[in-house]
């Protein structure tokens, strides 16, 4: 199994396992139990135990969405969803088992957060809680999508690259990977994440520069032979995608990509239940769809010639 | 080991402590060499109780539950009578996380 669908079936199976906890979730809080008797949303959000009242609002939501309950007459009813886990060789072996420890906390999340949603215990803020995002960009999945990104990027001895909402951990790996002769730029909204960052590439006297940054703000200055957005869509709305993309492609050099690695929703059936608890950190907004963020690409009239790899990467090339 | 959990409020509570951080700095500095616990306290300047209680816990003053030992860190080693305290590879994890957030810590928390 090449590379990519291996990124690919662990971002399917990180779907697979939300629903099963959205499942334990319902059943631990006794919203399947009120539901069962057909009440309505309100008599739902009333009668259950659970002070965030805003988050058991969205649970209800990811459980239409997936399509565990439907609302029918103004009330709620379970519709008898039926679901079904395979467990094929062919795709468990290419599992990776950081992603699953990380998720295991997240969901674990989801109990403090239904208290409240600054809970000491939840802990999904960028700056307060960049750490736990540091473990998080550390996994083997992590290792693997920069893998596959710098190997799509011909990120490489010498490249020079912008990499948009860089994280922790990209700046340290891209920056041995590229070397001395190379230039890497990383962009980040959270001053907490760069320090981490910061620390790691000022140990091993990296050749990269760290830029405090919104990306809606970002002004094509410079241009690069690869410009990565890597988990980045998920955080902005949808009507600042085209702002956001033309800016990013403005950044290239002739001949030069794209990269956005992105779990599409249009590619992975109930990512809602996924989205359930990335909602935790209150800047995430929803995965985009493949296809809007290629249509938009599209619609620029950029000479370019857009890829799409596997359900989760689009590699978008200027013409020389 | 990808699947070994790293708990961010470990890491901050370690932080926090001084003498449980100088422990760990110095098993570090000399593992996977194991010592005994005078040893530890000379020279990380402290009294081999306050040691104690850091490494196994001790009654009141020092939760157990919060000690390197118990936390999987540090592990006792019995040899001739005598115990001995070593990092433990999870503990090797830690400090080096712990290294790498420090400005992080000292700037934001």
């Amino acid at each position: 199994m090449g590379e990519i669908s291996v990124l690919d079936s662990n971002i399917e199976h990180m779907v697979r396992m939300a629903i099963l906890h959205i499942i334990q979730l319902g059943t631990k809080h006794g919203v399947f139990k009120v539901i069962s008797r057909g009440a309505t949303q309100r008599e739902v959000l009333d009668s259950l135990d659970i002070p965030n009242k805003k988050l058991l609002l969205e649970f209800l939501n990811t459980l239409k969405a997936i399509g565990i309950v439907e609302e029918r007459d103004g009330r709620l009813k379970l519709n008898g969803f039926s679901y079904r886990l395979d467990v094929p060789k062919n795709h468990y072996e290419a599992l990776l088992p950081g992603w699953v420890a990380v998720l295991e906390e997240i969901y674990r999340m989801v109990d403090y957060a239904f208290i409240t949603p600054t809970h000491p215990h939840v802990l999904m803020d960028f700056d307060k809680d960049a750490d736990f995002w540091d473990i998080r960009m550390n996994t083997d999945f992590a290792a693997l999508y920069r893998e596959v990104i710098a190997k799509t990027g011909g990120i490489d001895q010498g490249s020079s690259v912008l990499d948009l909402g860089c994280g922790s951990v990209s700046p340290y790996e891209f920056g041995k990977r590229i070397g001395y002769d190379g230039l890497y730029v990383g962009v980040d909204y959270s001053p907490a994440i760069l320090e981490i960052a910061r620390a790691r590439v000022e140990g091993e006297s990296l050749p990269v520069e760290l830029k405090e940054l919104d990306l809606k703000l970002l002004r094509p200055v410079n241009e690069y032979q690869t410009t990565v957005m890597s988990f980045i869509f998920e955080y902005l709305k949808p009507e600042d995608y085209r702002r956001v993309l033309r800016r990013a492609l403005g950044t290239l050099r002739p001949g030069g990509s794209l990269i956005i690695l992105e779990p599409f929703r249009d590619n992975f059936r109930h990512i809602e239940a996924l989205e359930f608890f990335e909602r935790l950190n209150k800047d995430f907004k929803r995965f985009p769809a493949m296809s809007e963020v290629a249509s938009l690409i599209a619609d620029e009239g950029f000479d370019a010639s857009i890829k799409r790899l596997g359900r989760s990467l689009l590699k978008v090339t200027l013409k020389p | 080991m990808d699947t070994m959990i790293i708990d961010p409020q470990v890491l901050r509570s370690i932080h926090r402590s001084e003498l449980r951080k100088r422990i760990l700095l110095y098993l570090s500095e000399i593992y996977p060499s194991a010592t005994y616990l005078s040893e530890i306290a000379r020279i990380v300047g402290s009294d081999p109780s306050n040691v104690r209680g850091a490494l196994v816990g001790l009654g009141n003053r020092y939760n157990g539950e919060s000690s390197l030992v118990y936390l999987g860190l540090v592990e006792e080693v019995s040899n001739n009578g005598f115990k001995y305290y070593r990092l433990t590879e999870y503990g090797k994890k830690v400090v080096e996380y712990l290294r790498e957030y420090y400005r992080y810590y000292r700037k934001f928390m």
